[in-house]
């Protein structure tokens, strides 16, 4: 519910944007599309193991999986050559671990990652087709960890979960195959919060398709 | 536009770079990338019970120990606030009792003490439930409710507590020499304590002179160990004076209140116990080991009621530290992960170096268990300062079932757990001045002198003259009357009542010796010079004896190993010659409290005097220790239970052995 509440203020956001005067501009117009790639987690081994610790478990090994696929529907409007705005819905995927302990138990963990977010964007045409661009912006993610523990290993909340503003940015290339379907490469950083009191990053690498509503040229 | 377009050109190629280091750090490479989901505070060991007072299916418990304890691996958060419950229940028309439940000061025990002036029911199954406590560091609930039961006699408790063994040891006259200056000092008592009554009040350490040395008091449930660990190395070449209080505002007790009887005054009166020692150099400081196993590793065949040992190398040549042995440092799995929960984790008694988990069901035939001795500075240490480790954790596993050997248990006592002895419907007399029971007697017989020389804690005295005296640190339970005292002006039919139940308890005890299978004879009758593993031996002729030697009973590192002799006729120990008394020697972790001798007719003890006779010895035409006009004290560490004939007794000392 919250989630749905974040979006409606977002999209409250960019149409209070685009609706002001400085909107008005040759190479404006709406449009949108969708990412789909690989988000990378590093999983913080040491503070699992310290953590273990703390409560009377010592960590004999920890299995990650530090892959997932993600994906993002964005809509926005560019203001002009060089200048857009965007928003969307995102979701990083699933990361997780196995740890073994001693005294003789498991735990598993594992996040997941969705939100939406606004960004400026920067954008640097090369040729009439091809540009490239920069992003920075807000990020608003839940993040629902699950926890169980096996054996010896017991889990106090199995499933914290946290929602919080944090930033985020990213660079990408995009070539536009007609004035209104293009297709982008980007690599983004977003910072979150893990739900269990640490903040980190989750990498997005993507590719997608975009369509421009306004069917003028393409950008750059 | 056409200028950006050109500067574009020339910023592509910087693009691509950084686009593709972020790509590769998504890719393989994470430089830069902060971490995510570390676990906080989130998971971890929850408390688990490491012993329970009374223990898990005793039986005889007596009416006035109306403390239930349960020890826990870790402090608390507080009972009732955390939602956590400590309950004692049992089957209608028996009452549930009431009670209040507190922590100790360490928050790692918990009790649950009877409303002031009620008893336990007699006879009676009762079930004692603690159900959501919670790790006060982490929060964390034990995993599930700890459930375990108890059976009560009908005696009450009125034996005062000793200590039954000190480190350091307590010589007569003191001071002990050669003392370690950097050891905590330990005090083995004979029954559970009352917590609140072991504290840096009723146990103090002073020296030089009366000069208090600081210090920390701790006790351990299961292991009923005191322990004084002073806070500083002690000073070399000084004579120190270790006291656990037996007198003043705040002595020492017994879960039914028993003020600890010392070495200060004799029985019946309670006393302190004091003990002095002079130290040398400091104890040797190497890691700690674990010397043997039983199971050993990687065995098959265990029994399901086994429970699993471990007996440690202690270079220092101290006891291990009974608070460092528990559920969190001595921890069973199977199968795979599953915790085995514990019906107790404690440390031996005679030596202070075997650990013994005892499951609190059955484990399962069939099903590979591994057990894991933790090491580290959290694992189990010896009692040196600064304390020795394990230098790292210790694993093996075994196999349980098919059996391949015994699984002998020890027989049910009943309300008679509490007898030293009891002489049957005939009666018991003793002879001299130096005879102590330290338990309950009694007998069915009616006859005024079927109970000879005998006085209790009560004040009951039964026809005691100046040269035959003995103490009951307990209570005479009689179908007659006392010389003086309470009982003097008839029959206490309560007590009759009581040595009734004990003499049919015994009976049954008794007879579940005999339906055991009949195991061998290795000595051809005779046990002397002998050396046995546990299980049941059957004497061939009809009778058994120890003559010539002592028998050694090795219980191979299982603290719970278990002997049966059966015998259609007698048991005789001591000669050959009227002035060769001879012993039990209990090895490796034997305990008194295990044997058991089935004796058809009679027994014979050391009829010269002197020697340590150990075990149960139910037999079915009387027993006779020592023989009047020796004055050497023969002792027995357990019971000699009569079911017929009397029992006599010359200067002699039983110890019943704590359940």
């Amino acid at each position: 519910m919250k989630l749905a509440r974040a979006s409606v203020a977002l999209g409250l956001v960019v149409f209070t944007v685009i609706a002001s005067p400085f909107a008005m501009a040759d190479d404006s117009g709406w449009y949108g599309g969708v990412n789909i790639g690989q988000s990378r987690a590093k999983i913080d081994d040491a503070r699992i193991a310290s953590g273990l610790l703390g409560g009377g478990l010592t960590t004999t090994s920890i299995t990650n999986d530090e892959h997932a696929t993600g994906y993002k529907l964005f809509g926005g409007y560019q203001f002009n050559k060089y200048f857009a705005l965007e928003g969307g819905y995102l979701d990083l995927g699933k990361f997780g671990f196995t740890a073994t302990t001693v005294p003789p138990g498991s735990l598993n963990g594992t996040i997941k990652i969705r939100g939406l977010n606004l960004d400026a964007v920067g954008i640097l045409p090369i040729t009439e087709k091809f540009s490239a661009f920069g992003r920075v912006g807000l990020l608003y993610a839940q993040a629902r960890d699950s926890f169980t523990g096996s054996g010896y290993v017991n889990v106090l909340d199995p499933n914290p979960s946290n929602r919080s503003i944090n930033y985020k940015f990213g660079l990408g290339l995009q070539y536009d195959f007609t004035e209104s379907v293009g297709m982008r490469v980007e690599a983004e950083r977003y910072r979150i919060n893990d739900a269990v009191g640490n903040k980190g990053d989750i990498d997005l690498v993507s590719v997608g398709l975009l369509y421009r509503f306004s069917g003028q040229a393409p950008t750059p | 536009m056409i200028k950006v377009i050109s500067y574009s050109r020339y910023l592509l190629w910087p693009m691509v770079l950084l686009l593709s280091a972020l790509a590769a750090g998504c890719g393989g490479g994470s430089e830069g990338q902060g971490p995510i989901l570390g676990i906080g505070s989130n998971a971890g060991l929850a408390p688990t019970v490491t012993a329970v007072a009374p223990v898990n299916n005793a039986t005889g418990v007596m009416l006035n120990d109306t403390i239930i304890t349960a020890a826990f691996s870790e402090p608390l958060a507080p009972i009732m606030a955390s939602g956590a419950t400590f309950m004692v229940t049992c089957a209608s028309p028996c009452v549930n009792p009431t009670g209040s439940v507190a922590l100790d000061t360490t928050n790692s025990i918990a009790t649950f003490t009877l409303t002031s002036g009620t008893t336990f029911a007699p006879l009676t199954l009762y079930t004692a439930t603690v159900t959501g406590v919670r790790s006060l560091a982490t929060g964390l609930a034990m995993a599930s409710p700890y459930v375990w039961h108890f059976t009560t006699g009908v005696t009450l408790d009125t034996t005062r507590p000793r200590v039954t063994n000190t480190v350091p040891a307590t010589t007569n006259p003191g001071p002990t020499t050669g003392v370690p200056t950097n050891m905590a000092i330990t005090a083995v008592l004979s029954e559970e304590m009352a917590l609140a009554t072991i504290n840096g009040t009723s146990f103090t350490l002073t020296g030089p002179g009366a000069t208090a040395v600081a210090g920390t008091v701790s006790y351990a449930v299961g292991s009923r160990t005191a322990t004084f660990t002073p806070a500083t190395v002690l000073a070399t070449g000084t004579t120190y004076t270790a006291t656990i209080k037996g007198t003043g505002a705040t002595p020492a007790t017994d879960l039914a209140g028993n003020v600890l009887s010392g070495n200060q005054a004799p029985l019946p009166a309670a006393s302190d116990y004091v003990w002095t020692f002079t130290t040398a150099a400091s104890v040797l400081s190497a890691n700690v080991s674990v010397l043997s196993t039983n199971p050993v590793a990687g065995v098959t065949g265990v029994c399901p009621n086994a429970t699993i040992n471990a007996t440690f190398n202690v270079p220092s040549g101290l006891r291990i530290d009974p608070a460092t042995v528990n559920s969190a440092t001595f921890i069973v799995t199977g199968p795979a992960l599953t915790p085995v929960t514990a019906a107790s984790v404690v440390l031996d008694a005679a030596t202070g170096q075997i650990a013994t988990f005892t499951p609190l069901g059955a484990l399962t035939p069939g099903v590979t268990y591994t057990a894991t001795i933790i090491g580290g500075a959290s694992g189990v240490k010896d009692l040196a300062i600064p304390a020795n480790e394990i230098a790292s954790n210790f694993i093996w596993s075994f196999t349980v079932g098919p059996t391949t050997g015994n699984c002998l248990q020890p027989v049910v006592l009943g309300s008679a757990l509490s007898f030293g002895t009891f002489g049957g419907t005939a009666g018991m007399t003793n002879t001299g001045t130096q005879t102590v029971i330290n338990g309950d007697i009694g007998t069915i017989a009616t006859g005024t002198s079927s109970v000879a020389g005998f006085n209790d804690t009560a004040g009951d005295v039964y026809t005691e003259t100046p040269a035959n005296i003995g103490i009951v640190n307990g209570t005479i339970y009689t179908c007659t009357n006392s010389t003086t005292g309470p009982t003097s002006a008839g029959p206490n039919p309560v007590y009759c009542t009581d040595a009734t139940q004990a003499r049919l308890d015994a009976q049954t005890a008794y007879l579940a010796l005999a339906a055991m299978p009949a195991g061998p004879d290795p000595g051809a009758g005779n046990l002397a010079n002998l050396v046995l593993a546990p299980g049941v031996y059957t004497a061939a002729s009809g009778s058994f004896m120890i003559q010539g030697g002592n028998l050694t009973l090795d219980a191979q590192g299982n603290a719970n190993a278990v002997w049966v002799f059966q015998m259609a006729t007698s048991l005789t120990v001591g000669g050959p010659g009227a002035a060769a008394p001879q012993s039990i020697i209990l090895i490796n972790g034997a305990q008194a409290k295990n044997v058991f001798w089935h004796v058809g007719s009679a027994a014979t003890i050391n009829a010269a005097g002197g020697g340590t006779m150990v075990g149960t010895i139910i037999s079915q035409a009387g027993a006779a220790f020592s023989t009047v006009g020796n004055t050497t004290i023969t002792t027995l560490n357990g019971r000699v239970l009569s079911l017929g004939a009397s029992v006599t007794l010359v200067d002699t000392v039983i110890n019943v052995p704590a359940p």
